[in-house]
């Protein structure tokens, strides 16, 4: 395996000085387990470094450091796994950066597995080693299935590395495996499960003086990342059981709360497979968790180099929280005023239009925050003309629409309903321009799409009963009057969460009177700030 | 069951066999398990080429016996388009876009198409007529008899018999003129609404403090 011959900033004298002793330090304080060394030089100095001498270029190759810290066998592993996350970040990277970067990932697991190190790493740097080989995995997946901008002799490399039984780079199965290979040798699984043991792990933040941290809390990211992988194949429920040990409904007990991205990243994929588990109450109330958190959280976030993902992460969950809004109205009362308001600004007139069954902006809204699928078997190499890239995506958003397709009558049938206290079959079929048995039919769709499966506190994610949650709850019954088949709508108030809304503007109107009954300051005093009128909805 | 799909099983290829031969035993025996018959589909999909449109089909018309559970959705998220695309599986496809759209007259049409497939899958049928009862149920306060013999695709004694257990244990009434009325349902509030009389003590806590 080699890096290739060295290019700018390759050979040992073209390594900065400044570089040079970062490395030093960087290899000693792991060794002496210097924690908030580590962490110093892992989130700052490695980014400046980064910033002032590699914008544009890689991190000198491990061959031009190694000596630097005795050749140290694990330190370059964990180096090489900071130069593929920096090279995959400044540029696309070159089959060879890929296969080599998959053999690094493989051997650095491989030793964690084995229990043979002893060092404590940070836990954002442990999330972060799980984040990105899930995320060089699924880049592989994209890359693999464009062929049609390949030259020939990188489709015969392509294939070679992909079809080969004991070789293969990146693929899906071996993914899996090294993920639930971390879980089970942790025995995080075990350790959640044992009653205060998630508590517990949060309050010490999986950290224990005696032992090693990092295959512990490389096995609770796995979770996660597994999560992720089951989603970006399609696998909604195997997603959710990946994920069994923790509870996405106690949110004081998980520990991802101390790493934004892990959090983030639970909590959209966690809401997504629910959507399209068609748990709409369940979606409603993960989405509306993460968004308040970010809310909250993203002021301390400006300067990270996660901002900018954060941000398109709480845009595109709005999306997802809108279409599920549209097609659950009900499930909008368990969303907070924050993200009520929210949702209202960035979305509300496109759930409008979506209740009303416009299927263009359901797709418009589904294509743009649903997670990047990925085609997990390898592309017919032999037809390259074609690219794969995007089957994926494309079929999820098939199954989607098709749900959509199936109810398209209902946003009609609703509104007549709302019209009327009780009406005739045969009225309302002329209504509707259907046939009594046709308008039979779509009752009883309205009647099935009113009770959802939901978390009833009981078993792990993927368990709950089914829950009313109609905004048109109707019978129909022979009216003893007429003798006719009519259907009865109940008056059916949305639940309007007053005690929220009114408990914090008490409190507001409270510190705008005392602050304006306080001796005045030089400046003029602050302006009072405008209530919210309650949003329609 | 004795299936194994843990650690290192979870994911290994070669247990294709087995779980193929684990989806014939449900069919046989009216059993079913979700997470056998999800990691068979989930092995199908990183490899296309293994698949066994039978077995395939057999997994979907499993899933389809669980409705209301979204079993079937679950699973066909899972298969690529050129499975799909298979004429046994678009026909299992649109036998269940038919039950899920509730057009029980085209569903029986089709089924019929496909009892070859559908009459060796013990509880096949008796899952989908109580589906199709369980939806009738729930809209509906009453049907004329012929109706629910045409939905459920039963007639003479067999519908009879149905009937008259229904009277006896769960109170079902006949009229005269043959109309079914089935028993008055409980008010269908959804949670949201009972929740909303209720404040949560913790939103009210600031409030309190002020007046103290």
């Amino acid at each position: 395996m080699s890096f290739g011959p060295p290019q700018g900033g390759g050979g040992m004298d073209m390594v900065p000085d400044m570089v040079k002793q970062f490395v030093v330090y960087f290899y000693r304080h792991i060794r002496e387990r210097n924690m908030r060394e580590i962490q110093t030089m892992y989130d700052v100095s490695f980014v400046k470094l980064s910033e002032r001498f590699f914008k544009q270029t890689p991190w000198p190759p491990v061959e031009a450091i190694s000596h630097l810290v005795e050749d140290d066998h694990v330190f370059c592993m964990l180096y090489k796994e900071m130069y593929y996350r920096h090279l995959y970040a400044i540029q696309q990277p070159s089959l060879e950066a890929r296969c080599e970067s998959w053999a690094n990932y493989t051997a650095l697991f491989g030793v964690i597995i084995h229990g043979n190190v002893n060092m404590q790493l940070p836990n954002g740097w442990l999330w972060d080693m799980i984040d990105e080989f899930v995320y060089q995995f699924q880049n592989f997946a994209q890359y693999r299935g464009k062929l049609s901008m390949k030259s020939e002799a990188e489709i015969q490399a392509l294939r070679e590395v992909s079809l080969s039984e004991e070789n293969a780079v990146w693929p899906v199965v071996g993914v899996l495996n090294y993920l639930q290979a971390l879980v089970d040798k942790s025995h995080i699984a075990d350790d959640l499960r044992a009653p205060g043991g998630a508590a517990q792990l949060k309050a010490t933040n999986g950290f224990n003086q005696s032992q090693s941290n990092v295959l512990r809390m490389l096995g609770y990211f796995s979770l996660v990342g597994l999560q992720r992988v089951h989603a970006l194949v399609g696998d909604y429920n195997g997603a959710m059981k990946a994920i069994a040990p923790l509870n996405l409904f106690e949110t004081k007990t998980l520990l991802t709360q101390n790493i934004v991205g892990a959090h983030i990243s639970l909590y959209y994929y966690g809401g997504f497979c629910y959507l399209m588990e068609r748990r709409y109450l369940d979606a409603a109330r993960v989405f509306n968790h993460i968004l308040s958190f970010i809310d909250r959280v993203k002021g301390f976030h400006q300067r990270s180099a996660q901002y900018e993902q954060i941000l398109k992460k709480n845009e595109q969950m709005f999306a997802l929280l809108a279409i599920t809004a549209a097609l659950c109205p009900a499930s909008l009362a368990d969303l907070n005023e924050t993200v009520l308001n929210l949702l209202q600004d960035k979305y509300g007139e496109k759930r409008q239009r979506m209740v009303l069954g416009d299927t263009g902006v359901y797709d418009e809204l589904f294509s743009y925050a649903c997670p990047k699928f990925i085609t997990a078997s390898p592309p017919n190499f032999d037809a390259p003309g074609v690219n794969t890239s995007q089957e994926a995506y494309r079929l999820q958003l098939k199954m989607f629409l098709a749900l959509l397709h199936l109810q398209k009558d209902l946003p009609t049938l609703k509104q007549f309903l709302k019209l009327y206290t009780s009406i005739s079959l045969p009225k309302l079929a002329g209504l509707m321009s259907m046939d009594i048995s046709t308008l039979r039919a779509q009752l009883m769709l309205l009647k099935s799409t009113s009770m959802v499966k939901t978390w009833n506190g009981k078993g792990d994610a993927t368990e709950g009963e089914f829950l009313p949650a109609a905004d048109v709850v109707f019978t129909i019954d022979i009216d003893s009057n007429t003798g006719e088949e009519m259907v009865t709508v109940s008056e059916s108030k949305p639940a309007r969460r007053q005690d929220d809304f009114l408990a914090q503007h008490i409190v507001k109107f409270n510190q705008i009177m005392r602050d304006l009954a306080a001796p005045p300051p030089e400046q003029p005093p602050a302006a009072v700030p405008s209530t919210r009128g309650v949003p329609a909805y | 069951m004795a299936l194994n799909l843990t650690g290192a099983e979870k994911y290994n290829p070669n247990k294709m066999e087995e779980l193929q031969k684990h989806v014939a035993a449900q069919v046989a025996n009216g059993s079913y398990d979700r997470d056998a018959n999800l990691a068979l589909l989930r092995l199908y999909n990183f490899e296309p080429e293994m698949v066994d449109g039978q077995t395939l089909a057999n997994v979907l018309l499993l899933a389809l016996m669980r409705l209301p559970e979204v079993d079937f959705s679950l699973l066909l998220h899972l298969i690529p388009n050129s499975s799909q695309d298979l004429p046994l599986i678009n026909a299992v496809i649109s036998l269940d876009r038919k039950l899920e759209s509730f057009q029980f007259m085209q569903f029986w049409q089709e089924a019929d198409q496909l009892r070859e497939i559908l009459n060796p899958i013990v509880g096949f049928y008796d899952a989908v007529r109580r589906y199709i009862l369980h939806s009738l149920l729930n809209t509906f306060q009453q049907l004329p008899k012929t109706q629910l013999s045409q939905s459920l695709k039963a007639d003479g004694a067999t519908l009879d018999d149905l009937i008259s257990q229904k009277i006896a244990s769960d109170g079902w009434m006949i009229t005269a003129d043959n109309v079914i009325r089935f028993p008055k349902k409980k008010k269908q509030v959804s949670q949201q609404q009972t929740a909303s009389t209720r404040s949560q003590f913790d939103k009210l806590v600031p409030v309190l403090k002020l007046a103290a």
